[in-house]
């Protein structure tokens, strides 16, 4: 049941974006605890909840709250997740400046999503495999490896950067053959496929799928496939399924 | 909702629960509809947890830790005894067919009989239910 945006007195967290007539899920609550309501407008409508200028708002438990709700309600129906922590200061912007406006897009990208979950794939190299795969290989490292055993990092510090920079390398030039395979085969059962940027040199890749609900044991069956594949020099790690974060439209 | 079939046993694929709070940082955190115009209110409290998400990989830190893994594993390989087979197998292994190598290591160590010189039968049968039967040696 939608709420007329003159009821709310002050500012108003939103969480996602959703076709008209969405119900609010009754047993989850929100940002600061707050009841989560629906605000309308014509064919679409957006997740939201009042925000309590008393308490503080952007806690660990507030960002637990917006994506336990989103990955609810995306299994009930489409969402377009807003990025966390997403305030307008009246209820009456929300239709006026965020919903009317970009209706077409929003109702484009909830299409786009429907019947789909994310699931997030990060594969990283086993450390140990694939450092010792190097040094076996490089007579450099294996030589500055002797020349550091036994020392602190002070006496040798040079060498240790030398090294270290030498075992990156080797992890960066491994990475695009490690990452071919899991892109090729994962296309073949998502729906649509988004590289995360990596953060560690032993990052191999990391993935946001779009997967239909129906593809969806047909996927986790091919990332159990890799992984056993790739084992034990790449780590698989899935997690999902979630609400499309990954999948929404630029407005 | 169907999706999520634990596979704990015999699976090589780490499904963590999605509400713990560090892959809600690291996966979710930046993404979502941005809607430029309003106020974004950030995370507070966890400030240690989002800045280790985002170290830098070219950076003089990140090549000490490096080199630090390194020298690290050298000793565990002097005097490792109890390392696995298939590790010393590995290293030993040189630079053809490494990963190779690696992978029948391990199928040796985990599949006992049939199926540990075949890659072709055992992608023909991903569920390994021999594996549950036959845990003897």
């Amino acid at each position: 049941m939608s709420r007329d945006p003159r009821d709310y007195a002050g500012e108003v967290y939103l969480y996602g974006v959703v076709p008209a007539e969405t119900a609010a899920p009754a047993d989850l609550q929100g940002i600061q605890s707050q009841p989560v309501e629906v605000l309308e407008h014509e064919s679409v409508a957006v997740l939201v909840s009042e925000v309590d200028p008393d308490q503080i708002l952007g806690t660990p438990d507030d960002l637990l709250a917006h994506t336990q709700l989103l990955d609810a309600v995306a299994r009930q129906t489409p969402v377009l997740p807003l990025a966390f922590g997403t305030v307008v200061p009246e209820a009456a912007a929300v239709v006026e400046d965020i919903l009317s406006p970009s209706q077409q897009e929003y109702a484009a990208g909830l299409e786009n999503v429907d019947g789909h979950a994310q699931y997030t794939v990060s594969v990283t190299f086993d450390r140990d495999t694939v450092l010792r795969e190097i040094i076996t290989e490089l007579p450099e490292a294996a030589h500055l490896r002797e020349q550091i055993a036994g020392t602190t990092e002070d006496q040798t510090r040079p060498q240790r950067i030398q090294l270290g920079e030498l075992m990156v390398r080797g992890l960066e030039q491994r990475q695009p053959a490690a990452a071919a395979p899991v892109i090729d085969r994962l296309q073949e059962v998502t729906s649509d496929l988004t590289e995360h940027e990596r953060r560690q040199p032993d990052d191999v890749i990391e993935l946001a799928a779009l997967v239909a609900h129906q593809q969806a044991e047909e996927f986790e069956e091919v990332v159990e496939d890799l992984a056993r594949e790739f084992h034990p020099r790449c780590k698989f790690r899935l997690v999902g399924p979630q609400a499309p974060y990954d999948f929404v439209p630029k407005v | 909702m169907s999706t999520a079939m634990q596979r704990s046993r015999g699976s090589y694929v780490d499904r963590p629960s999605p509400s713990s709070l560090a892959d809600v940082v690291e996966i979710i955190l930046d993404k979502g509809l941005v809607i430029d115009a309003y106020i974004r209110v950030s995370l507070v409290g966890i400030e240690v947890l989002t800045i280790d998400a985002r170290i830098v990989i070219a950076s003089v830190d990140t090549y000490l830790r490096f080199a630090e893994a390194t020298n690290r594993l050298d000793l565990a390989a002097q005097g490792g005894r109890d390392l696995p087979d298939l590790m010393s197998g590995m290293a030993e292994g040189g630079s053809e067919g490494k990963t190779k190598g690696a992978v029948e290591g391990v199928k040796e160590a985990l599949t006992p009989g049939d199926d540990d010189d075949d890659d072709g039968d055992e992608d023909e049968a991903p569920k390994r239910r021999r594996r549950q039967s036959s845990k003897s040696e």
